[in-house]
C-alpha cells in the first residue's frame, strides 16, 4: 500500500476504504506534526493541530482536485490550522514564550542542542508570514513553486519573503550570541 | 532590482540548489570582488544549514491511533463536479475522472494514439450507439453511475459532453480512432474494471 500514489489512496478512501486513508496519515503525519511544531513551538498544540488537519482532510477529501499535488493541499491546511491556533492564543502567550537557553557555552561556542534550541527560539521571533516560508522550505522541503501554490502568492513574492526571512533569522541568531566563525 | 536584491537572489539560489550557470558565474564574480558579499553568503548558508540540521521529531506516541479513531465511519463525501480533471491522466485515455455526484463536462478531441494499457475484463454492458446526425449518445445506466455521454460537434472537431451522476469514483476513458469512431469506456477507479463500453460516431454512412 505504501508504494501507491497519494492520488490512488485518495480514490480508494473515497470508495470507502478507510485503510487507504490510514496510509495517507502515516505518510504525511511526521511532516505535518513537525511543521506545526515549528510554527507553534508547543508539542501539545502541534499534536492537536495535526489531528485537526487530518480530520479536515478526510472531511473535505471529496473536494480535492487531483490536478494539484496532494501534499500541497495538506500542507496548506496544516499552515492554516497552525496560524489559527496561534490566533487563539492569548496576546500575552507569545510574550510569555520561554526562550530556550540561547547563550553560548563557556568557550563561546554553541553545541548542537543549544543551536537547535536557539534556532527554534529565533524562528518563533519571526512574524508569522516569515515563519511560514521558513517552515515550508526547511521543514516541509517545498520548492518555490510548491510554496507559491500553497500560499497562493506569486513565486516572486514567495522568494522575496523567504530571502527576507532568512536574513531576519540570521540577525535573530546573532542577537542570541551566535556569531560567525 | 537593486544590486543588493540581485546579490541576495544569487546567494539564495545557490543555497537552494537552483542556481543557473550564468548566475553562478555572476555570484563568483561578486564573491571575489566584495568581501562583504562573501561574509553575507557564508552567514546565510550557515543559518540555512543550521535550519536543515534541526532534528525532526517523531510524532507523539498514539497520535496516529488518535487520528484514525476520530475518523468518521462514512466515506468522505464526494463533490463530483470538482473532481473533473483533464490533466492528471494521459490525454484521450481519460476524458474525465470523478469521485461521485454529478459530472457535467465537455472535452474537445485531438487526434492521438490509444493508450496501450490493458483494461480489465468483466464489463457489465456493451453499448454501441450510432448516429447519422451531428450527435451520438451513449446511455449509462449502472448501479455506480447513470446518465449519458454524448458525442457532438463535427467529424473534424468532435466533442464529448458528459452528464453523469455517480455514487463512487469512475473515469470516462475515450479514444478517437482514425476512422472517426470514438471509443468510450466507463471505468471503476478503484478496480480499473470496465463497467461499460461503447463506440460513438458522427457523420453520414453509418
Amino acid at each position: 500500500m505504501n508504494d501507491e500514489s497519494d492520488g490512488a489512496l485518495v480514490r480508494r478512501t473515497c470508495s470507502g476504504e478507510p485503510r487507504a486513508f490510514e496510509a495517507l496519515v502515516r505518510r504525511h503525519e511526521k511532516t505535518v506534526y513537525n511543521a506545526a511544531l515549528r510554527m507553534l513551538h508547543d508539542r501539545e498544540e502541534a499534536r492537536d493541530v495535526t489531528q485537526t488537519v487530518f480530520l479536515k482532510v478526510y472531511e473535505h477529501l471529496g473536494e480535492y482536485d487531483p490536478s494539484y499535488k496532494f501534499y500541497s493541499w495538506i500542507y496548506r491546511i496544516a499552515l492554516n490550522e497552525s496560524i489559527k491556533s496561534l490566533q487563539r492564543r492569548k496576546p500575552t502567550a507569545v510574550l510569555d514564550f520561554e526562550t530556550p537557553d540561547g547563550t553560548p557555552g563557556p568557550e563561546g561556542v554553541f553545541d548542537r542542542c543549544q543551536l537547535s534550541d536557539g534556532m527554534a527560539a529565533a524562528i518563533m521571533s519571526l512574524r508569522t508570514e516569515h515563519r511560514a516560508v521558513i517552515v515550508l522550505r526547511h521543514f516541509m522541503d517545498c520548492s518555490y513553486e510548491d510554496m507559491a501554490a500553497i500560499l497562493e502568492l506569486p513565486e516572486k513574492t514567495v522568494k522575496s519573503r523567504l530571502f527576507s526571512a532568512r536574513q531576519l533569522l540570521r540577525t535573530a541568531m546573532e542577537t542570541r550570541g551566535w556569531t560567525s566563525e | 532590482m537593486t544590486d543588493q536584491d540581485t546579490t541576495l537572489e544569487l546567494i539564495n539560489a545557490e543555497i537552494d540548489g537552483v542556481i543557473t550557470r550564468p548566475q553562478r558565474a555572476e555570484l563568483n564574480r561578486l564573491l571575489l570582488a566584495d568581501p562583504s558579499v562573501r561574509a553575507l553568503r557564508d552567514e546565510l548558508a550557515r543559518t540555512c544549514s543550521a535550519l536543515d540540521d534541526m532534528p525532526r521529531e517523531e510524532p507523539p506516541a498514539g497520535l496516529h491511533a488518535a487520528i484514525v479513531a476520530r475518523l468518521p465511519v462514512a466515506a468522505p463525501k464526494s463533490h463530483g463536479s470538482r473532481h473533473t480533471s483533464f490533466t492528471s491522466r494521459p490525454l484521450l485515455r481519460y476524458a474525465a475522472a470523478f469521485g461521485g455526484g454529478l459530472l457535467v463536462s465537455a472535452l474537445a478531441f485531438q487526434f492521438g494514439n490509444l493508450d496501450s494499457t490493458e483494461l480489465g475484463a468483466g464489463q457489465l454492458a456493451g453499448t454501441i450507439a450510432d448516429a447519422t446526425h451531428a450527435e451520438a449518445r451513449m446511455i449509462v445506466n449502472l448501479d455506480q453511475v447513470r446518465g449519458s455521454i454524448t458525442l457532438t460537434g463535427s467529424a473534424e472537431a468532435p466533442q464529448i459532453v458528459t452528464s453523469l451522476e455517480s455514487t463512487q469514483p469512475v473515469s470516462i476513458v475515450t479514444h478517437l480512432r482514425d476512422d472517426g469512431v470514438v471509443e468510450v469506456r466507463v471505468v471503476d477507479d478503484a478496480t480499473d474494471r470496465v463497467l461499460q463500453r461503447g463506440n460513438l460516431r458522427i457523420g453520414p454512412g453509418h
